[in-house]
């Protein structure tokens, strides 16, 4: 039955990512369609920037659903080495239980919200501005089953308790970690990407 | 109700809450139980939050900065430094502060610079027999000027939250930056010549024309850019999306280390990076519409001018918050509700809002090395693989010197302001 949620949450959870990278691409395409526009074509785009804004928006709360599940939310983190080791993992189920209910309250008022908006167009478009505001109720949804999967798999046992254990190695764990520390992976990455140009003998030494 | 809402976030604060979800959390206390306010503005308040124009140059020059990181700039830049300086004794600890300068005006993020440059620098130091607590406080300290010089997040932040022309903060930001970097490189140099470290730094170096043809790709997208903003060529925004496609250009076409299978990783970092820092700014914009409803702006404002009577007082009062607030608390939430209280009182005391926006920025990035707390300080002891306590006696004397500087910054307005009047 976990296995089985663990697994739906994971299709999830992914399709979440997908598609928040796919709308930081757009609203990356469209920030610079709206340079070529004014100064190639000499014809300044109207609506690439409402849609480059929409775009992010999407990108913001999809991208949460990852956050929440990898636990790379920035939070004051002196607190796990106060608390005991046995007493980690209700500390874990408090702090879930806060993101539960700012997530139900984001997917409830997100959609009266959203329902509310409905008649409203984006500027200089004809498109209803309750397709920008969708993006509060669906990610926070998306959000709602990485929380539950997170805290579920630390219960069990399945998965490490403790900030983003899961991707730095316990050396790199912030006691209080702001979102570019979590760019631990990110300095991983470069490591890699910066070695085998040494060893290509394109560098010194 | 202001009482609640800041007692609920201290208490959320110290559980471990996310940041942004114990601001969301303690702002939907007060409007719950303490104003007639309906629940229905926290999504709203949200929305209107992030859906700015100007904003969205952080998750751009975040992909840029990335982009730029993978597709091998970070050894050019180190070589080239390195050409410049590394004839000199200690010139591998002054390579390290110019590597950051360098970098920082192609990231906005002082912690990205830690991961990149300290990933090379730090062994290197380490090799060259530089005790490894002190390369690492020199990468955690020179790192910190990524937040300074242009594009920075911070300062677009604090140009957003009031107002204040993000073109000149970016141009106000060269000065101090220049300043820092300089007075490290002037520190490091005596240091290096009194301890004897860093006798061995003129081996192994490229001349400045080598260096330069390899690494000038990556040192034109600053000027792209600046150039690009201060000729009212494109804004902020537009300047960051033109900076991620001229990123993808060099990483893949003219370095060629940028491939298909690069791309997954970047993106999803980014994405992570932009939706922890959005997510705040998100929930800030609510806690500070509630918080400037109840009038404790004006409150703290009538209160301030009552007890501090010159701008100096004021500014070292400034100062002392800061410090204080930076070494606990993520910057940009720190700028997002603080920036708009204290501006205007700012300019009440006759301090230009630019000038400001510096000092706030310098002033938190002092508290990200500051120990024992500080995001920077963490990130450049996972590189270094040491643990925090082995690396305070040496941090004590860069902070000491970043203190300096920052007094000069607040005292001096010309540092912030010479090349905004220069040029505007």
């Amino acid at each position: 039955m976990l296995e089985l949620f663990l697994r739906l949450e994971r299709f999830t959870s992914r399709i979440a990512l997908i598609a928040a990278v796919v709308m930081l691409i757009i609203s990356v395409s469209l920030g610079f369609y709206q340079v070529l526009t004014r100064f190639v074509f000499n014809a300044p785009s109207t609506w690439s920037e409402v849609m480059s804004r929409s775009a992010m928006i999407w990108c913001v709360f999809l991208g949460a659903a990852a956050c929440f599940r990898g636990g790379y939310m920035m939070a004051v983190e002196v607190i796990y080495k106060l608390v005991p080791a046995r007493a980690l993992v209700w500390l874990e189920l408090l702090v879930a239980f806060g993101c539960l209910v700012v997530l139900t309250i984001l997917v409830y008022f997100g959609t009266l919200m959203t329902i509310r908006v409905s008649s409203q167009t984006l500027s200089g478009m004809g498109i209803s501005i309750a397709w920008a505001y969708a993006a509060i109720p669906v990610g926070a949804a998306f959000s709602v089953l990485a929380v539950l999967a997170r805290i579920a798999a630390q219960v069990t046992r399945r998965e490490p308790i403790g900030p983003a254990e899961a991707e730095a190695p316990p050396e790199k764990k912030p006691e209080i970690s702001a979102a570019p520390a979590r760019q631990a992976p990110q300095g991983d990455t470069l490591q890699n990407s910066v070695k085998p140009a040494a060893t290509t003998g394109r560098v010194r030494s | 109700m202001n009482l609640a809402i800041g007692l609920s976030l201290i208490i959320l604060f110290g559980l471990g809450v996310p940041i942004a979800v114990s601001i969301l959390l303690a702002s939907i206390i007060g409007i719950e139980f303490f104003s007639r306010l309906p629940l229905l503005m926290v999504p709203q308040q949200m929305f209107v939050g992030i859906d700015s124009f100007p904003l969205m140059a952080i998750p751009f020059f975040i992909l840029a900065g990335n982009l730029m990181a993978a597709g091998g700039i970070s050894q050019r830049l180190v070589d080239l430094a390195k050409s410049i300086v590394g004839g000199l004794q200690g010139g591998l600890a002054m390579t390290c502060v110019l590597t950051c300068m360098m970098f920082a005006a192609v990231s906005g993020s002082s912690v990205a610079t830690t991961f990149a440059i300290g990933s090379i620098l730090i062994p290197a130091m380490v090799k060259h027999d530089y005790p490894r607590p002190l390369a690492a406080s020199i990468q955690a300290s020179s790192a910190e000027l990524g937040v300074l010089i242009p594009p920075s997040i911070p300062l677009i932040l604090y140009g957003v939250s009031t107002d204040t022309s993000i073109g000149r903060l970016f141009i106000a930001g060269i000065g101090p930056g220049l300043l820092i970097g300089g007075s490290l490189l002037l520190f490091l140099y005596l240091f290096c010549k009194v301890r004897g470290y860093g006798l061995r730094d003129r081996e192994e170096r490229h001349d400045f024309t080598t260096a330069f043809r390899r690494a000038w790709a990556a040192m034109l997208m600053p000027v792209v850019v600046i150039g690009g903003i201060y000729g009212g060529v494109f804004t902020p925004t537009e300047a960051s999306a033109v900076a991620v496609v001229y990123a993808l250009i060099v990483g893949g076409l003219v370095y060629r280390e940028l491939g298909f299978d690069d791309l997954w990783p970047i993106f999803k970092q980014s994405v992570i990076s932009t939706t922890t820092i959005m997510l705040i700014i998100a929930a800030a914009t609510l806690f500070s519409f509630l918080i400037s409803r109840s009038g404790l702006p004006s409150d703290v404002a009538a209160w301030v001018t009552q007890v501090f009577d010159s701008p100096v007082a004021f500014l070292l009062a400034v100062n002392v918050m800061l410090l204080m607030v930076g070494m606990f608390i993520e910057t940009s939430a720190a700028i997002l509700v603080l920036a708009p209280i204290f501006t205007p009182i700012a300019v009440q005391y006759g301090i230009d809002p630019v000038h400001f926006g510096l000092i706030v920025v310098v002033n938190l990035a002092l508290g990200m090395f500051t120990p024992p707390l500080g995001v920077n300080l963490f990130a450049a002891c996972a590189v270094a693989k040491l643990s925090i306590d082995q690396l305070i006696p040496w941090l004590l004397r860069f902070v000491l010197v970043v203190l300096a500087c920052l007094m000069a910054i607040t005292y001096l307005p010309w540092i912030s302001l010479g090349l905004v009047d220069l040029l505007y």
